[in-house]
């Protein structure tokens, strides 16, 4: 048994008052465990150790550098890490030059982290603090926006589809206390408990619970699974947004506007068919739509060959000769598809007699016919991106080749980027027998992926939820959530199940856990996705510059804008009118809200919308010319360049 | 702002209903074109209890056997029959047909759904459904107390249609009460064309509105524990109605108890089980599911209640004047205002309440710059889509001030353009 279980505690310095109260918990429970030690001779519990910052002497360095070198963060057992607003010394003002990490805070979640995923023992167990209390942005600085942006985007990656999954609470001030001595007296018993049975060799508390929570098919937080289930839901419906994450799919599945008119010649067609999608765009769930509808359980007289990068990455290791991995591509797909139809052991041999592509496609369909009695074959390929470029363009040539074989019964279904498009339009020559569609969503379509998942995950199958706005409670305020969501995600599924998944995370952070949703947590929700969820799902088609208002606070590019009061009014009504022209008297309402309109003259108005200008150039950096005049009518904000066009 | 609104459920009549599975008949096995709506190969007719849908699957199946080549492959009602053996019988009566077009009728298809998980429901979907469903030359016609979405099959759902079976129009019961001694007008003021209601009528016609109301109420709500009962009592007050507006009429609002509104979502759950409410993700409220229902509950509850009623009215009416100050949410909210205010001042004349409206709406107009004038008209027009809803309306404020309302929308919106 260790002689201590020590207890790291990691935190930015705008947590001070919560460390300290961190500390006194931990005295407290150190109290209340020598009481125990010394009543109950069958109990013995290890005392504790608590390791912070304050342990180093003054004037000996960056404390961060000291710590980690006294008390490795590898040997500590559990590791509490606290964050509200800041994320940490940004690089260059007290980190050493030739550090990897952007802050101490950073490369002390780093190490625990990676430690607690490479250790048989679980440990250190990692227990992430958020603090909630409220506080206006319009406050921060740029630099303290940029440190709280990092938060916001440390707890998404905390989530369970990010790439720290732990698990998190949030809190306000005047719960601290009591919320930290609970989580942390159950952890230490159950620490001490997992080591006096079994030694304290292979204990990891934390990690078989997730483990086990993932097969049961819960949720891994226990309040998230709690609320679902108030809620009537089996699990979360928006846990996933990557397609090869979700095995049942199929049985929710809902395609783009359009596909139900094609589908029937998109599974019987002996053409090739390329579907082209931004990031995001449903291309792999179409991929396992495809594939699931083709399968030989369904005795359709089409089968589907699923084809994966990875088979094509091997094809491109085994030669660099575009006709070489052709072949070899060739060769895999039948190999596959013999697979699919257990005839491998018959046929498979025989592969090594046939040296051209087309006679491969040629034997496969025709071996298909005879032997399972399939019309035909499509190979379906989702390419990844992630392959880099010069893999892509060498994919994209063979690909090209292999679709221009004379094959009446073997055909391909691509899924692409829009963004390799015009690449592979310039294969012209070779895509005589290739049909186009482009993967394109309508809020009809997005509402009903909400609604399917809703109906998919409902307990009770009578009674299904079919909107996120069942779980919304509006305390009188309209606030039409499945709307408001599918407005935000611009036509990306990726997005509105991100949105949808961030609202359940966010709801479920706070404790007690409310019944229903409520507008203010919709409010925070806005705010990550305008600050981060943005870019990061819809990337580079999400960058588009834009006035947009949430609350009382007017942004730009994603950051807050620094106005006076009435500038503030003003702009608001003109990103309310959504680049239509507001009225003088509109704007004359809204900037002298309790003066009788007649009493504020055009002229007033005027001076009011210079300033607001001149406020936008001088306090904010943003080009005037945003807020154009209209004629004797009023004023109205431009249209943003669009930029939801990828490629 | 929101962008799109309402779609239209498809309240069709009976004989619409029927033509349009004569319709679906005759394009079964023609090949799908992208200029024509995909013809649906599963109708499931559904609609609370005594909207009819037996007798109206009886009609079908009448009218489809008179059909040439057209083979009924059995009337099925899901619970005389053993779950796990019925898909077989199904398929082999079907198999059995001669004709080249062939029908199969199901009743009750919701009691499938009796176990929690769906199992039976989902294993049927597997086991009969979708098999008659890839044969091409087979149309199921199937009743259901509630509406069915949760097919996990994409090509049932892509050839599914859920049509609601609606109480009667005033038209349809002047049809059906055609040559019999009762007058028409006074069956449905008296029912409002449910259908259920309409054969009390019939049974007793010297009963007056306050005995249908009473009776509707218990046929309605039979079953339901009494706390229940209220809720829906009282929700039939509110044609598009949420928990909170329930907790304010009960004087709940301020309750910060979490199990309180848990409670509430239980017995609106419960209501939804039945098939009696439904929510309205487009509308983002609850509705009945039939409006003919929620009248003849309302009705039962003024006549009742006639204080409380007159409270829980005055109550929506501010509930809806307050949400409806900002322009947005104008769609959502413009039908339930206006239907509110005109329910609080019940006890005025027509010509007075509907005046009373007009001068709430001009009072109110400054504070819907922007709103959507489009579709406030679109919504105004249909009543929230609902002709039951409609009709309450124009009754309340009356058909001049109802188009005189929609002349002042129009007006909002040219001045928009403008």
């Amino acid at each position: 048994m260790a002689a201590q279980i020590k207890i790291f505690l990691g935190c930015p310095g705008d947590v001070t008052a919560e460390r300290e109260i961190a500390y006194r918990v931990i005295q407290d429970i150190q109290d209340i465990l020598r009481i125990i030690n010394d009543n109950y001779p069958d109990v013995s519990v290890p005392p504790l150790r608590a390791i912070g910052w304050e342990q180093v002497p003054p004037g000996v360095g960056l404390p961060n550098d000291i710590i980690l070198d006294r008390f490795p963060i590898e040997e500590s057992d559990i590791f509490v890490f606290i964050l509200w607003k800041r994320f940490g010394s940004p690089p260059g003002t007290r980190r050493k030059s030739e550090s990897k990490y952007i802050s101490g805070t950073q490369e002390e979640f780093e190490r625990a982290f990676l430690r607690n995923r490479q250790s048989t023992s679980g440990k250190p167990l990692i227990m992430v603090y958020q603090k909630k209390d409220e506080f206006s942005i319009t406050s921060l600085s740029a630099r303290e926006i940029e440190q709280y942006r990092r938060v916001v985007k440390f707890m998404d990656d905390c989530g369970s589809t990010g790439k720290h999954h732990v698990i998190t609470r949030s809190f306000l001030s005047k719960d601290f206390e009591g919320l930290l001595r609970r989580n942390l007296l159950d952890t230490i018993l159950k620490l001490s408990a997992s080591k006096s049975s079994d030694g304290g060799v292979s204990d990891k508390p934390e990690i078989i619970n997730r483990e086990l929570s993932r097969e049961s098919g819960k949720e891994e937080n226990p309040a998230m699974t709690e609320w679902l289930t108030r809620n009537n839901l089996s699990a979360n419906p928006f846990k996933h947004y990557l397609a090869e994450n979700e095995e049942e799919l199929v049985k929710y599945y809902v395609p783009f506007k359009g596909f139900s008119l094609i589908s029937n010649e998109i599974m019987s067609s002996n053409k090739n068919w390329l579907f082209f999608g931004v990031e995001g765009s449903g291309k792999t769930a179409l991929k396992q739509f495809i594939s699931s509808r083709c399968a030989p359980a369904r005795r359709t007289s089409t089968l589907a060959i699923p084809y994966e990068t990875s088979d094509f990455l091997e094809a491109l290791t085994h030669s660099h000769d575009v006709n070489d991995i052709q072949l070899f591509v060739s060769q895999q797909i039948f190999q596959h598809a013999l697979k699919i139809t257990d005839l491998q052991a018959k046929y498979g041999p025989e592969i090594k007699d046939l040296q051209e592509s087309a006679a491969i496609f040629l034997r496969l369909g025709k071996l298909l016919e005879k032997e399972a009695g399939y019309q035909r074959a499509l190979c379906l390929l989702d390419l990844d991106p992630e392959v880099g470029e010069e893999a892509l363009s060498k994919m994209i040539d063979v690909l090209a080749q292999l679709m221009a074989l004379p094959s009446d019964k073997v055909s391909f279904r691509l899924f692409l980027l829009k963004s390799l498009q015009s690449k592979l339009m310039r294969q012209g020559r070779s895509l005589g027998r290739c049909e186009f569609q482009e993967i394109h969503w309508e809020e009809k379509e997005l509402k009903e992926l909400i609604k399917r998942r809703m109906i998919y995950y409902s307990i009770n199958q009578s009674n299904p939820n079919q909107a996120l706005g069942l779980l919304y409670e509006s305390k009188g305020r309209t606030v039409p959530i499945d709307d408001e969501i599918v407005r935000l995600a611009e036509g990306n599924p990726r997005a509105v199940i991100w949105l949808a998944h961030r609202l359940f995370m966010e709801h479920c952070q706070n404790e007690p856990v409310p019944l229903k949703i409520e507008s203010r947590t919709w409010d925070r929700v806005q705010l990550d996705w305008l600050t981060t969820g943005r870019n990061l799902i819809l990337g580079a088609a999400g960058r588009a510059e834009t006035f947009f208002a949430i609350g009382i606070d007017v942004y730009f590019n994603n950051k807050p804008l620094k106005l006076s009061k009435r500038s503030r009014a003003l702009l608001r009504s003109l990103v309310d009118a959504d680049g239509q022209t507001c009225t003088k008297e509109e704007l004359i309402r809204t900037g002298w809200p309790d003066v009788r309109s007649e009493g504020v003259t055009e002229a007033a108005l005027r001076e009011s919308i210079r300033r607001l200008k001149s406020e936008l150039k001088d306090k904010n950096k943003i080009d005037p010319a945003w807020v154009e005049t209209q004629h004797d009518q009023g004023y109205r904000l431009l249209e943003p360049e669009s930029g939801n066009e990828e490629g | 702002m929101p962008k799109t609104l309402f779609h239209t459920e498809r309240l069709a009549s009976r004989q619409t209903l029927l033509n349009e599975i004569s319709e679906a008949m005759s394009s079964m096995g023609k090949p799908i074109t992208p200029d024509k709506p995909i013809p649906p190969l599963l109708f499931v007719f559904w609609g609370s209890q005594g909207a009819g849908k037996t007798i109206f699957l009886k009609e079908a199946e009448k009218q489809l056997a008179g059909e040439p080549d057209v083979g009924i492959a059995g009337f099925w009602t899901i619970e005389k029959h053993n779950f796990a053996e019925l898909p077989t019988l199904i398929l082999g009566a079907v198999q059995a047909l001669p004709t080249q077009q062939k029908v199969v009728i199901l009743d009750n298809l919701e009691v499938l759904l009796e176990a929690v998980t769906g199992e039976d429901f989902f294993d049927f979907e597997n086991k009969a459904i979708l098999p008659l469903i890839e044969r091409g030359d087979t149309l199921i016609l199937a009743g259901s107390q509630i509406e069915l979405k949760q097919w996990q099959e994409y090509d049932v759902r892509f050839r599914q249609c859920n049509y609601h079976l609606a109480s009667l129009s005033l038209d349809e019961v002047k049809q059906m009460l055609e040559g019999t001694e009762f007058d028409p007008n006074v069956a449905y003021r008296l029912t409002f064309g449910q259908p259920k209601m309409l054969s009390v009528h019939m049974k007793e016609p010297q009963w007056t509105e306050k005995e249908i109301s009473r009776e509707a109420t218990d046929y309605f709500l039979k079953g339901l524990k009494a706390e229940v009962r209220e809720i829906a009592r009282i929700a039939s007050l509110v044609p598009a109605f949420n928990i909170y507006v329930l907790r304010k009429i009960r004087r709940e609002d301020q309750s910060e108890d979490d199990g309180l509104l848990s409670q509430y979502h239980d017995h609106v759950n419960e209501l939804t089980l039945r098939g009696m409410i439904q929510y309205d993700a487009d509308l983002g409220a609850y509705r009945f599911t039939d409006d003919a229902v929620r009248r003849l509950l309302a009705l039962d509850y003024r006549l009742s209640n006639p204080k409380h009623y007159d409270e829980a009215q005055g109550i929506a009416a501010e509930y809806f004047e307050e949400e409806a100050k900002g322009a947005a949410f104008l769609p959502r909210l413009i039908v339930s205002a206006v239907y509110h205010q005109a329910q609080r001042n019940r006890k005025l004349s027509q010509a007075k309440r509907g005046d009373l409206c007009i001068r709430w709406i001009r009072r109110m107009r400054d504070s819907w710059n922007g709103a959507n004038w489009e579709q406030v008209l679109s919504v105004w027009e249909s009543g929230l889509n609902s002709s039951e809803l409609r009709d309450e309306l124009v009754s309340l404020i009356g058909d001049k001030t109802f188009k005189k309302i929609t002349q002042m929308f129009l007006g909002y919106q040219a001045e928009m353009e403008v």
